[in-house]
């Protein structure tokens, strides 16, 4: 088995086992159909899903910033206003003449009604503190949580426009705090400053707000618009994006989560709020659907695949099939190749291929042997032509050389007879007679072999034949040669027949002829013609009530010179019936008789049916 | 009015004379024995009534002789019958496309015989006419 396997091209990785390649080729269609269904469906789903994913992903990020957005700019309508409330009760307090006063003046016994001034003032929310202080930014008066050292920690910046300072972070600690600075006009020049630090606390209302608004894990942030210093109260460092308030934007908590976040600018103020929220809750639903989205792809990549193995078995099967009969094809003796080497429609062209290559052979094989019987035939045809040659050489020479002599035996007996008869005694003419007698035998001898061997050669012509004409023709030709006999014929119907006329006639003639010749001891002689069916066959029959014969004798009815009678009793050469044997044969029929000695004879025959292009027997 | 037969048999020979003469048809019969001796008869001797032919004759083919006849100028009007023992197909349709104006089997049987030569004799020194061209 194994040598008649091709021999293995040299693959690097044959040693090591079989090349992925390999392997995946070698692997039934059963199984790399599934795979193919499942790795293209999930190439699809996964597509799709991810598309979608996206797409839904941008909604909630987009949905989160609206609704950041409506809470960041909530946030400003509380706190906005409220800053703006302030500025402006520290501008009446700037615009107090008494506050004017002690900042040009500067008298000690003003500093407690300065003080109860901005006692009065409502308090802020968490840690604030308010000083005074004058034109060079000395501190005059310093009251809650500011302290002179902490304004020398942290000196006082000059806001560029405004009351309201940007976001700063202590020197000391992490605190962050904004300065809103009024300045003291004292007839139109600078007489000194209302400086309020406000250190940031997240007051619970606004986170309730927040919360509200957003959710329970929403920041608040507060920082300055160029995002520089900023705060969710929960981390005061970390970079923020100076475009906050405008666009979503995303940051890293201090805990490690991703936050989005989005604001306003805070008006008349160079600080911006922001509202912000984990990421997790945004991207929740989109999260959902991913999740949903996967199931589903799972699902149908699974229904793939079983449905691609159901069909895959369905093909596979017939291939298999195909292969199986390809195999048998190509090696008959059941020698089947071995077929490792790739999948059902590898193994099926391997396969097909052996199967042609087989029937190639086999074709070529059988050409062989067709043209060394056409060589054979071809001799055999000349031998047969060359046989058919000589045997017509051979019924030339009989029919010139062998009539001459008997004629001149006839002739000469007559003519002593004629003109030495006289001479003769009784015996010497019977003697004459018995010559004459049997030389004219001889010549019909002579006539009917000829006659006999020309029916080998004739060439035969079928076409329809009337037998009930036929006969009726025969017979009366029949009857002419002997007025005299009565014999009672009787012509049944007959179907029309499919043959050469005139052997047709030939054969009709000389079975009617026997018929009569064989009754003529009878006193009431009768022969029927007729025809009957049996087996799909026409069998015509020629019945006599003659003297019939010993049937132990019939195989020899239809041979060359033979008879069954003496010459005596009924005259004939014996070549008659092998003539009518002779003809039906031609016609591809059988020929038969049935007889009993002294109960008449009844010759049967059959002819080709017209339909059969019937190869004419030689 | 004379006859040529052309018959290699002596005895056909004899038998179809006796035969003619039974019917005082033979003032003047030629003998020619084979088909040479034939077409001398014809080419120098005077032009005969009729040709009874054999088929099977040494030195010339009867029908080598009837195409020579056919072929000459003078003799190609002249009546051959061609008078054989053969009644095979073949040669009744070679002989008369070599243009044979008749074809008789010889009888085996004596009286047939007669009687055919008779007929034969009768019809073709008496009753047939042949062009002015041919006679003389």
């Amino acid at each position: 088995m194994n040598s008649s396997e091709p021999p293995e091209p040299p693959v690097p990785s044959a040693a090591s086992g079989i090349a992925p390649d390999l392997a995946w080729r070698r692997l039934s269609i059963g199984i790399k159909l599934p795979i193919g269904v499942a790795l293209l469906l999930t190439l699809a789903s996964a597509t799709l899903s991810a598309a979608a994913y996206w797409h839904v992903r941008q909604l909630a990020f987009e949905l989160a910033s609206e609704r950041l957005k409506t809470a960041a700019t909530q946030l400003e309508a509380v706190i906005g206003p409220a800053l703006r409330q302030r500025v402006a009760a520290l501008q009446r307090v700037s615009l107090n003449p008494k506050v004017v006063e002690y900042v040009t003046e500067s008298s000690e016994e003003r500093q407690d009604e300065i003080t109860s001034i901005l006692e009065r003032l409502p308090p802020g929310n968490g840690r604030s503190g308010i000083a005074v202080l004058d034109a060079t930014g000395h501190p005059m008066l310093v009251t809650g949580a500011l302290t002179v050292d902490e304004l020398a920690l942290n000196p006082p910046n000059t806001p560029r426009d405004g009351a309201i300072d940007t976001l700063r972070r202590s020197a000391k600690d992490e605190d962050l705090f904004y300065d809103l600075v009024i300045p003291i006009e004292n007839g139109g020049r600078l007489g000194g400053r209302i400086l309020e630090r406000r250190w940031l606390t997240l007051s619970a209302p606004g986170l309730n707000l927040l919360t509200g608004l957003i959710g329970p894990e929403a920041r608040l942030i507060i920082g300055n618009r160029d995002g520089s210093v900023w705060t969710d109260f929960h981390q005061t460092r970390g970079t923020l994006p100076s475009a906050a308030p405008q666009t979503l934007i995303r940051y890293p908590s201090a805990d490690g989560r991703a936050f989005v976040a989005r604001g306003v600018n805070v008006r008349d103020s160079p600080l911006m709020l922001a509202a912000s929220t984990p990421i997790g809750p945004v991207l929740s639903p989109a999260d959902r659907f991913l999740l949903r989205a996967l199931w589903v792809t799972t699902a149908i990549v699974i229904v793939g695949a079983l449905a691609g193995w159901l069909f895959s078995r369905r093909v596979t099967s017939p291939l298999r099939q195909l292969t199986a009969a390809a195999e048998r094809i190509a090696s008959p003796d059941g020698h089947v190749r071995e077929q490792r080497h790739g999948d059902e429609v590898v193994r099926l062209d391997s396969s097909f291929a052996q199967m042609v290559a087989r029937v190639d052979d086999s074709h070529r094989q059988l050409q062989l042997l067709v043209d060394d019987l056409e060589v054979r035939v071809k001799a055999r045809t000349a031998e047969l032509e060359a046989a058919n040659h000589e045997l017509e050489a051979f019924s030339y020479s009989v029919s010139h050389d062998l009539r001459a002599p008997i004629r001149a035996i006839s002739a000469f007996s007559n003519i002593l007879i004629e003109d030495h008869g006289a001479e003769l005694s009784q015996d010497a003419r019977h003697c004459v007679d018995i010559v004459i007698k049997r030389a004219k035998h001889m010549g019909q001898l002579i006539d009917d072999l000829l006659m006999f061997s020309r029916l080998s050669r004739q060439p035969i012509t079928r076409q329809t034949v009337s037998m009930t004409a036929l006969c009726s023709a025969i017979i009366a030709e029949l009857r002419s040669v002997d007025p005299a006999r009565i014999v009672d014929i009787s012509i049944g119907d007959m179907p029309d027949a499919y043959a050469e006329p005139a052997l047709l006639r030939q054969v009709m003639t000389n079975l009617l002829q026997n018929a009569l010749k064989y009754t003529r001891p009878q006193s009431a002689a009768h022969v029927e013609v007729g025809c009957y069916m049996q087996g799909g066959e026409q069998v015509y029959y020629v019945r006599d009530n003659g003297v019939g014969f010993d049937m132990q004798y019939a195989d020899r009815l239809f041979g060359v010179f033979q008879r069954l009678h003496r010459e005596e009793d009924f005259e004939g050469t014996g070549v008659g019936l092998a003539i009518v044997h002779r003809i039906v044969t031609r016609h591809v029929g059988r020929v038969w008789a049935d007889a009993a000695v002294n109960a008449g004879a009844t010759f049967f025959f059959t002819l080709a049916p017209a339909e059969t292009g019937v190869m004419e027997a030689a | 009015m004379s006859v040529l037969l052309v018959e290699d048999d002596p005895e056909d020979a004899a038998l179809t004379i006796r035969a003619l003469k039974r019917h005082n048809l033979t003032n003047h019969v030629q003998h020619a024995a084979d088909g040479a001796e034939a077409l001398d008869i014809l080419r120098d001797g005077p032009m005969p009534r009729v040709v009874l032919l054999d088929l099977k004759l040494p030195k010339i083919h009867g029908f080598d002789v009837l195409k020579r006849v056919r072929d000459d100028e003078r003799l190609r009007l002249l009546p051959v019958v061609v008078l054989t023992s053969s009644r095979e197909d073949p040669d009744i349709s070679r002989a008369y496309a070599l243009g044979a104006n008749s074809y008789i089997v010889k009888p085996v049987d004596f009286d047939q015989f007669t009687k055919a030569i008779g007929d034969a004799g009768v019809y073709w020194m008496l009753l047939n006419q042949t062009p002015v061209q041919v006679a003389h």
